[in-house]
């Protein structure tokens, strides 16, 4: 018997309303993932991948069907029950604007754990060893600004780490960084699926992280189109 | 004469008196002691009074004038508390009316004043002749009534617009009207007044009109009456006449006209004669009969102007013509009485003689009797 | 222009439009400005004219008037006033006050006029009812004309009585007439003059005379003279021919005396309603910075396409003028909403403490609406100056970087808010200079430069006081609230110009609060200690009328010797006064039993030692002064003050000055046979009644309320009700003063919503982060409200300190300058920690909706703005 998927996505629809526009961005999507997959979101501008990205994150809830995570129907947990989700089981990595300016690189990936109430040398420990990871460690006590587009994200990624979330979302993480810095992001994010015990699922319009990946799913208008292991191509 | 200005203010001022008041004024009865000079002097015992200059006047050249001098005394000490200790309590108020007809320029013009005594504003003394309102001022001095009166002018540095100093002396004694000291107005113990009246006083003087003081002479005519109650409800307004003639005698004759065009009873008249003796004349002696109207557009009052007069008893028979027709007086703002009261001319007989006389006419009750819009 | 209005349809207005909350409160905040601006000044406005008009009554067209300030003119003079040739017409009155006997205790306007001789010239008599004659109720002592709607709101029909208090008496009048606006009977052009106040009533003057305790004396003469006259050689005329003392003077003056004896009031009013404009001022460059900031990109692409620099100026600057417009307009309707009720509180106060105010009218004219509307506009552009240049300062095609946006917190940034705060800092010793500075023409504008020069100082520090505060905070903040409070305080110094102007609006509000507050309340102590001290007193006696606002009511003749005949008296002291003129201005003169006063009131003296004083004011017929006749005339120990007094002209030497806050005038004082030998006045306005030891007070109290018979109306007060009745009246005179102290805190409430919803608009994306990495509806709410504690607690630092200053000035240079009061500084603990409390219950209030409306903000949606 495989095992239970980590993101079970079931007939899911998203309707926006603007105006009198009706615009159904997502429209009946199903996707099972199974847990240690590295899943690559492609298609074009609009084609719902992003939306898709942000209902698998709780960040907005589907017009039809329902996201199950880890056995638990986003569906069924109330405003409270979605916060601890988005605290305890996901992390996000977004295209702009990733990192709170105000605080240190540090700050940044402690912030998550503070939410989360942990204890303050727990925390330390733990930024010690994200920024290790992803080969920021010199930079702990830097503003954002002062790091480059590559650095950020890699900042990002250590803090959505942070509450070791079983669940990767990112959208178009690497849509701002050059070549170098995005060669260098995708590796992490292979890395970081590659154990086994997270899945990471990116929304990119980039062939080089879709090539990476171990299934590309093809959104268009909506839908899936196309779905497939990135080796078989 | 009796003035129905007077009897105009008597309901106005009166008005509301049904408190009890502790004064009681002293009616006019039968009996009355004229003596002079005393009874020029004010008589506070009595409601109202006044004294009232009529005459002709000439100037240099032959120019002609009337001119009247009113003043009045209504008393309210039967409605003011006499324990109240400011001097504006109206004892009495005082009004004062001065007219000028300027014949020859055939222009009629009047003034009048209203105030009450206060401190030194306005007065009538009992003691001796001397009433006043202001600088408007009537008084006994050695035998001669003076008069002085001045109306400034609206502006400032330009002359008086009329200034009256006249000196009047008397040619004949007093002559006492009615019978037994009073002058009967209406049926009825009080309704009297005491009045008597110096028909004859050689009046010198100036004159100011405009700037110009002229001096003049001739002849007038001073009443003085006083009294409580004289009038009678159903009396709307009369007729009053004084003349002096040629032939030195004066006549002098009231009619009271009654609502629904009666004439009262007790409406009556005296001749004086050349000698200073005179007669007392009943409604039944004389004939007042109107000749001729003039309308106010004023007032829109129409007054018999025009008279024929008769006294067969003493062969009296004169035509009477006014000097001006519009010698009509609107007091708004003072006794709020409406009136003619003008110089008149008199032309006929006397005894049977031709003469001619001047004199003075007054007529009341003809523009809205009773009015006292003030 | 064209370009200007197309640039303000397609840009300035769909701003303004979207963010309507925005918009619409920072309307509402030029509005309320607006709003207590015009309010107070209509009110100021009606006040005077009411006294103008009310002369005019009675003496509309009189070119002038003679008068006798204080002891009335003798009326054997009006002859001699008549006589003059250039006279037409010489009209006396007397004026004064009845108070009626029933609870409501309506104050009227009492003309005693003579009814023969003047006629109102604002209004006409309606006797309907009645006789239907004018004069017929000459002779009557009790016949009374009231307005047609003084009848009416009683129900009283002419023929009805009226219960009045009259000085010490009790009296019933009867309603003889009705005065109705002269316009009213279409006798006269509907001209404004036409207006008659409620409370007016017109008497004959035999009857007005003895019920106002006048006989023999008039109050004033109005004389209208010749065409061509030249009042002023008339004037000098019967100056010279009148005796010392008497006043001849234009109506005008008459009513220009009643303005400088209110002007300090009125200015210090004035001043206080600029307060809640400067803050909606604040307000606007508030909205106006942070829709700079906010529209930087759309300003970059604008200047890109070809919009000048000054197209873009102008166009902000048009968006000021439009709120200024909108506000304005919005103002000028609640200030019309507003002025009534201020108009109430005015009169109330001026009629306590100066004299009848016979106002109920608001008058309005098209001037002071249009006045209302100007001062929105022009603060608006004024505060929207600024905003404007900055705008300005865009450069093309901006890129778009995050954060950029707020460069104001970069080194520069940093650096101009220092350099503004020295600014500030260095403009106080200007202040320091302007405080320094003697009144002008009584006017303490030195004390009010200075106390603006603060304020504006305060506005420029805010900057730096918020980066420090924000600094200061974080560690604090982050330790107590949580890493999402620590962003709070981030935001906070990261919003810097936005916040700065938010802590200068609350803080300057604050300031003003706090700064009235200690001053009232130092004015208070100072008061209080000062009754206890000098109101030895066990029981008072006064006309009851006196107590209801009839300030020249009187107590019956020979009261003092017959409550001296009471069992269980000790000793009596008359109290008698004048409303005189010294040196052409209002003073109080008085007299007392000076021996009494300083064997047993203790007197507190400013100089002079009080048994010394006794011997001179006694020995050689001196006068004792108020601090505040002292200090507004510079007559102190020493000098000798001239009055013009019925027996003639006579000096005084000045042997004492003593602390007084009942008059502003300026108080003299003198032994009560000197008084009345120079007055010639005898009547004693109330009575102080010390008993024996151990006297009973209740039974005393009751002895002496029916020693004056049923008819009399004397009020006979403790000394204890005596010290609650004037705090009361303090305390009533200063209601107003802290409600436009309160407003301004409202639009500084206005203030701080604004400026939290702007930060949240602002951090939309990073709000949307924070939710997605884990932070839940009620965090983010916590998060703004965190944000407006700080701004609370940086405006409570600032506005607490500005307002310690501002209470030094107030105590120190204004009131001493004004009002010529020495107040005890203290400061109440209580009253600086509710102010900060306030502060911190407004913010977090104000808070409340700006934190709902981040904490519903959609995630998705937020992450992808931008």
């Amino acid at each position: 018997m495989p095992l239970e998927p980590a993101v079970s996505v079931r007939d899911v629809s998203k309707v926006y309303l603007t105006g009198d526009l009706r615009v159904e961005a997502v429209r009946g999507v199903s996707l099972d993932v199974a847990p240690g997959t590295f899943l690559a979101l492609v298609g074009p501008s609009g084609c719902g991948k992003s939306t898709l990205l942000n209902l698998i994150g709780a960040l907005d809830r589907p017009s039809r069907g329902d996201v199950v995570v880890g056995g638990v129907s986003l569906g069924a947990l109330d405003d409270d029950g979605l916060t601890r989700y988005r605290r305890q089981t996901v992390g996000f990595v977004f295209q702009f604007f990733n990192l709170l300016p105000s605080l240190t690189v540090a700050e940044n990936v402690a912030l998550p754990m503070q939410i989360d109430g942990r204890p303050a040398a727990a925390v330390r420990e733990r930024v010690a060893r994200l920024l290790e990871e992803v080969g920021l460690a010199h930079r702990a006590g830097h503003r954002p600004a002062q790091l480059s587009g590559g650095e950020q994200q890699r900042v990002a990624v250590a803090r959505a780490l942070a509450n070791d979330p079983p669940l990767l979302l990112g959208d178009e993480p690497t849509g701002n960084l050059d070549t170098r810095a995005s060669a260098a992001l995708t590796a992490l994010f292979a890395g970081l699926a590659r154990d086994g015990r997270r899945t990471v699922i990116l929304a990119t319009h980039s062939p080089e992280v879709a090539a990476a990946a171990d299934r590309v799913v093809r959104m268009r208008d909506g839908e899936v189109v196309e779905d497939a292991a990135a080796v078989a191509r | 004469m009796s003035k129905l200005v007077v009897g105009a203010l008597l309901p106005l001022l009166a008005a509301g008196s049904v408190l009890a008041a502790p004064f009681v004024y002293r009616q006019a009865l039968p009996g009355y002691r004229f003596e002079f000079p005393r009874d020029h002097a004010s008589h506070e015992a009595f409601r109202t009074e006044w004294w009232y200059y009529t005459g002709n006047l000439t100037a240099e050249g032959g120019r002609r004038f009337g001119f009247q001098v009113t003043f009045f005394r209504v008393g309210l000490r039967d409605r003011v508390n006499p324990d109240n200790p400011s001097r504006w309590r109206p004892d009495n108020v005082y009004f004062a009316h001065l007219a000028v007809t300027d014949i020859g320029e055939g222009r009629f013009r009047y003034w009048h004043r209203t105030s009450r005594a206060g401190p030194g504003l306005a007065g009538a003394a009992s003691d001796r002749y001397a009433v006043f309102i202001g600088d408007w001022r009537a008084w006994l001095e050695g035998g001669v009534h003076r008069l002085s009166l001045a109306v400034p002018a609206d502006r400032v540095g330009q002359p008086a617009e009329v200034r009256l100093d006249l000196a009047l002396e008397p040619t004949k004694p007093p002559v006492v009207h009615g019978r037994d000291g009073v002058s009967q107005k209406a049926a009825g113990l009080g309704r009297a007044s005491h009045y008597y009246s110096l028909t004859r006083l050689a009046v010198t003087g100036t004159l100011g009109l405009d700037g110009r003081d002229l001096s003049v002479d001739g002849l007038a005519w001073m009443d003085h009456e006083f009294g409580s109650n004289q009038l009678g409800e159903d009396q709307v307004g009369w007729d009053w006449l004084s003349l002096q003639l040629s032939d030195g005698s004066e006549l002098m004759l009231y009619r009271l006209r009654l609502k629904g065009g009666g004439v009262e009873p007790a409406s009556s008249g005296t001749v004086v004669r050349p000698d200073g003796s005179s007669r007392h004349l009943v409604l039944a002696d004389f004939r007042m009969t109107p000749e001729g109207t003039w309308t106010s557009r004023a007032s829109g009052g129409t007054y018999p102007v025009r008279w024929r007069i008769e006294v067969p008893s003493e062969r009296i028979a004169l035509t009477v013509e006014p000097a001006l027709e519009d010698q009509e007086l609107r007091t708004e703002g003072s006794t709020g009485v409406t009136y003619w009261e003008g110089a008149v001319v008199a032309r006929g007989e006397n005894g049977g003689r031709p003469v001619d006389g001047r004199g003075y006419l007054e007529l009341t009750g003809y523009a809205r009797p009773f009015d006292t819009d003030i | 222009m064209t370009g200007l209005s197309a640039l303000v349809r397609r840009v300035t207005w769909p701003s303004v439009a979207a963010h309507k909350g925005r918009s619409l409160l920072t309307l509402a905040g030029i509005a309320i400005g607006v709003g207590v601006f015009l309010a107070v000044r209509l009110a100021n406005v009606s006040i005077t004219e009411a006294f103008a008009t009310s002369l005019d009554l009675f003496a509309g067209s009189a070119q002038l008037t003679v008068s006798r300030p204080g002891f009335g003119l003798d009326e054997t003079l009006l002859p001699l006033i008549e006589a003059d040739p250039a006279v037409a017409r010489a009209e006396p009155q007397v004026v004064g006050t009845l108070v009626t006997a029933d609870p409501a205790r309506e104050i009227l306007l009492v003309y005693g006029i003579d009814v023969l001789r003047s006629r109102p010239t604002t209004a006409s008599i309606d006797a309907a009812g009645g006789d239907g004659e004018d004069q017929g109720f000459l002779g009557e002592d009790d016949a009374l004309l009231v307005t047609r709607r003084f009848a009416q709101g009683r129900g009283l029909r002419v023929g009805d009585r009226l219960e009045v208090l009259a000085g010490s008496r009790r009296a019933s009048l009867r309603i003889r007439g009705l005065l109705v606006p002269a316009e009213a009977e279409g006798e006269r052009g509907g001209s404004a003059s036409g207006f008659l106040e409620r409370t007016v009533a017109v008497m004959d003057l035999a009857a007005a005379q003895p019920l106002l305790d006048r006989v023999g004396r008039l109050d004033a003469v109005a004389l209208t003279l010749r065409e061509g006259a030249d009042a002023d050689a008339v004037r000098a005329r019967l100056t010279a021919a009148l005796p010392d003392g008497v006043v001849v003077d234009r109506p005008i003056e008459r009513s220009g005396q009643v303005d400088q004896m209110l002007d300090a009031f009125r200015l210090n009013l004035t001043i206080l309603s600029l307060i809640a404009l400067l803050v909606g001022v604040l307000l606007v460059y508030n909205t106006l910075t942070f829709s700079v900031v906010q529209r930087r990109r759309e300003i970059g692409i604008l200047r890109a396409i070809g919009v000048s620099r000054r197209g873009v100026e102008a166009a902000f600057l048009a968006e000021g003028v439009a709120y200024g417009a909108a506000g304005g307009l919005l103002g000028v309707l609640l200030g019309l909403a507003l002025a009534k009720g201020t108009l109430g509180a005015m009169a109330r106060t001026v009629s306590v403490l100066y004299l009848h105010a016979p106002v109920e009218r608001l008058r309005v004219d098209a001037g002071d609406l249009l006045l209302g509307l100007a001062v929105g506009v022009l603060v608006s552009a004024a505060a929207a100056f600024a905003p404007a240049r900055a705008a300005a300062g865009v450069p093309p095609r901006e890129p778009i970087a995050l954060g950029a946006a707020r460069s104001d917190t970069g080194r520069a940034g940093r650096r101009r808010a220092r350099r503004l705060a020295l600014a500030g800092l260095a403009i106080l010793t200007f202040a320091g200079l302007l405080a320094a500075l003697p009144p002008w023409h009584g006017r303490p504008l030195g004390g009010y430069g200075a106390a603006f020069v603060v304020l504006v100082a305060a506005l420029l520090v805010a900057p730096v006081l918020v980066l420090a505060v924000g600094r200061a905070a974080r560690p604090l903040v982050g330790r107590l609230g949580g890493p999402a409070a620590r962003l709070a305080a981030d935001h906070f110094v990261q919003g810097l110009r936005r916040n700065a102007a938010t802590v200068a609006a609350l803080s300057v509000s604050l300031a003003m609060l706090v700064s009235v507050w200690i001053m009232v309340s130092a004015f208070r102590a100072t008061v209080e200690a000062w009754i206890a001290q000098s109101v030895r007193a066990d029981l008072v006696v006064t006309p009851a009328a006196r107590l209801g606002g009839s300030r020249e009511a009187s107590l019956p003749a020979g009261v003092v010797e017959r409550i001296r005949a009471l069992p269980g008296v000790a000793e009596v002291d008359a109290f008698r006064g004048a409303d005189v003129r010294y040196e052409g201005s209002p003073i109080v003169l008085g007299s007392g039993d000076l021996a009494l006063q300083l064997r047993r009131g203790r007197l507190p003296f400013m100089a002079g030692t009080p048994a010394d004083v006794l011997d001179e004011v006694v020995a050689r017929r001196g006068a004792l002064v108020s601090e505040s006749f002292a200090r507004r005339f510079d007559r102190w120990v020493g000098s000798t003050i001239t009055l013009d007094l019925p027996a003639g002209r006579r000096s005084y030497p000045v042997v004492g000055v003593f602390y007084d806050y009942t008059t502003d005038r300026g108080l003299v004082v003198l032994d009560a046979a000197t008084y009345v030998a120079d007055t010639g006045r005898r009547d004693v306005q109330s009575a102080a009644v010390y008993l024996e030891p151990g006297a009973d007070l209740e039974g005393a109290r009751r002895s002496l309320e029916s020693l004056f018979g049923p008819d009399a109306a004397v009020a006979v007060v403790s000394n204890r009700e005596l010290r609650a009745r004037v705090l009361d009246i303090f305390d009533q005179t200063f209601a107003i003063t802290f409600a436009l102290e309160l407003i301004a805190v409202v639009v500084s409430a206005i203030a701080v919503v604004n400026t939290l919803v702007a930060s949240t608009i602002e951090r939309q994306a990073e709000l949307g982060i924070l939710r997605a990495i884990g932070l839940g509806r009620a965090d983010i709410g916590r998060l703004v409200r965190a944000e407006a504690g700080l701004i609370a607690g940086a405006a409570s630092l600032l506005g607490v300190v500005v307002g310690i200053a501002l209470s030094l000035i107030l105590v120190f240079v204004i009131n001493r300058q004004a009002f010529g009061w020495t107040i005890q500084y203290h400061l109440p603990p209580e009253a600086l920690a509710t102010a900060a409390a306030l502060a911190v219950g407004t913010a977090l209030v104000a808070a409340t909706w700006p934190a709902r409306r981040a904490a519903a903000q959609p995630i998705a949606q937020a992450v992808r703005y931008e």
